[in-house]
């Protein structure tokens, strides 16, 4: 990755996001999670979706998962991200059982595959914030 | 669920008012809501002293919690009785009017009016009104520092049922074309020319793929109102009655990425909807002779159709392709050019659509009449598949 690609949109961090942010900075893909039921919980939140717990804490996934779709963007809809053009927004099912919206990376615009297998990188945009991106996986599942 | 009341065939749309569409210079959204009411309850022919629920859907360019308020205030309805800012968005022409049934089966009104319409090509520019999608109804922490616009986020859902089921962009691009062809036929269309072919769409340059330009809809100033009542009433008026045979709505996750699958989950809503205004007005698909149906990208016509039952899995694009969904085939789509070519006013979004199903059941729709119309299914729903309503419509009961 270029060491120094100019800033997207920066994330406005949530209340309850801070977990995710400092997990990101360390390189690691922490999302939240339910103490009382083992629920993996994206967005954050102060329930647990499933059980409606107020236990829920930062846990680090494997990081690796499944592309369930992908639509590489060739307009510049925003100046932010002109330069980035065209880039790959993916919906990634992480093993976990989670969705992320992300970025493909190490791939040709349109070069992905439904069900391609990924595993995340990051990449510094600022001090504060680091954001996930995923490229194809190098071994099996 | 505990099965709605028998509501078919007792309340019905006695009026309809469409605003200007298109790009409207020097005006503003409350011209655009003004003018749709003015014109629904002048159609409809009833004192507006008579009007006692007004529900309205806000819009992109005056977002405040009041504008329903506001409204009765500058339409002279000094007292009403039910009013709301239901802050349906897309969804609005029909949830709303499953709404404005409710309020009256309850009989807390006698009279409803029903409006949406925006000002968001020309009160926010072009460029203003894509970047709004991102900026208000995405999420800010996980998806705007990806560069997701609504187009790329139906992207992603239409992406995954071609890979599902073998759909083309060709197959696709002809409900541009149906939806062209309509719009030409439309005085009051955003872009009624060129009339384009599927060579055109498909020449068209990428946008979010496998969404190219000219799979993705307008935006646009304009919108709709009506007026409903009960057919007791509606029979002293002058309009032919457009009675509500069924109505549904299905809500959901706001986020597509907690969507447990991109293919089954809005089936499983959109079906939801469906399901309940054909169930109430004791019909299904094969009954229908006319659509209006949230067309914002190609892609999501067949989506909807395919959820609703009008075909079977996975023959939603063959389905719309060959021009059955085209004025002349075998169910006429957005006969007015949906969002496509007629336009796309913001929080108006799909008024247009309901309006021109009653215009085509009240035999109204002039070029683009469907011969014969009799019953009408509307399925509109807001942002990214959250809110979804249905509703089935006929002159007769």
């Amino acid at each position: 990755m270029k060491a120094q690609r100019r800033s997207p949109k920066e994330p406005v961090i949530s209340a309850l996001g801070g977990g995710h942010w400092k997990a990101a900075r360390d390189g690691r893909l922490a999302l939240q999670r339910c103490d009382a039921c083992g629920q993996w919980v994206h967005y954050p939140s102060a329930v647990c979706d499933r059980c409606m717990s107020t236990e829920l804490s930062w846990q680090d996934t494997a990081g690796r998962g499944t592309v369930e779709s992908f639509s590489t963007v060739y307009r510049g809809f925003a100046a932010e991200f002109e330069q980035d053009l065209p880039y790959t927004v993916a919906l990634v099912r992480l093993d976990e059982g989670v969705n992320l919206l992300t970025w493909l990376v190490g791939i040709e615009p349109d070069g992905a595959e439904i069900g391609m297998r990924v595993e995340v990188e990051f990449e510094r945009i600022s001090h504060e914030i680091t954001l996930h991106r995923f490229h194809p996986a190098e071994t099996g599942p | 669920m505990a099965a709605p009341a028998d509501i078919r065939g007792r309340w019905c749309i006695a009026g309809i008012g469409e605003a200007p569409s298109g790009v409207v210079p020097d005006s503003d959204q409350w011209e655009m809501n003004l003018l749709a009411a003015k014109r629904a309850i002048e159609d409809a022919g009833i004192a507006k002293s008579e009007i006692d629920i007004v529900i309205t859907t806000g819009t992109m360019v005056y977002n405040r919690p009041r504008h329903h308020v506001q409204l009765c205030e500058q339409l002279g309805l000094p007292l009403t009785t039910y009013t709301e800012n239901s802050a349906m968005g897309g969804a609005a022409p029909t949830a709303n009017l499953r709404h404005a049934v409710a309020a009256l089966h309850a009989g807390m009104g006698k009279v409803a009016l029903v409006v949406g319409a925006d000002y968001v090509r020309s009160g926010r520019g072009r460029q203003g009104a894509i970047e709004a999608g991102p900026a208000e109804y995405h999420n800010a922490e996980f998806e705007v520092p990806y560069g997701p616009y609504m187009a790329t986020l139906y992207a992603l859902v239409c992406r995954r049922w071609m890979h599902e089921f073998g759909w083309t962009s060709e197959q696709l691009a002809a409900v541009a074309v149906a939806a062209r062809r309509h719009a030409s036929m439309h005085p009051g269309a955003h872009i009624r020319e060129p009339l384009i072919t599927k060579e055109d769409v498909l020449a068209s340059r990428m946008v979010c793929s496998p969404f190219r330009l000219l799979d993705c809809s307008l935006f646009s100033d304009g919108g709709a109102a009506y007026v409903v009542t009960s057919a007791e009433r509606a029979a002293d008026l002058p309009r032919r009655p457009v009675y509500v045979l069924g109505v549904g709505g299905a809500y959901s996750y706001y986020y597509f990425e907690k969507w447990p699958d991109l293919v089954e989950t809005p089936r499983e809503i959109i079906h939801t909807a469906a399901s309940q205004a054909f169930g109430m007005a004791g019909l299904k698909p094969t009954d229908v002779d006319v659509v209006g149906v949230a067309d914002m990208f190609t892609g999501v016509v067949p989506v909807a159709l395919e959820s609703a039952g009008f075909c079977g899995r996975g023959e939603g694009a063959s389905f719309v392709d060959g021009g059955r969904i085209e004025i002349g085939g075998e169910l006429p789509v957005n006969t007015h050019g949906g969002n496509l070519s007629y336009g796309l006013p913001g929080m108006g979004a799909q008024f247009v659509h309901l309006t021109e199903c009653v215009k085509q059941l009240r035999g109204e729709a002039e070029k683009r009449q469907v011969a014969g119309a009799r019953i009408a299914y509307i399925h509109n729903w807001s942002g990214n598949m959250s809110q979804h309503g249905s509703a089935v419509l006929s002159t007769e009961v």
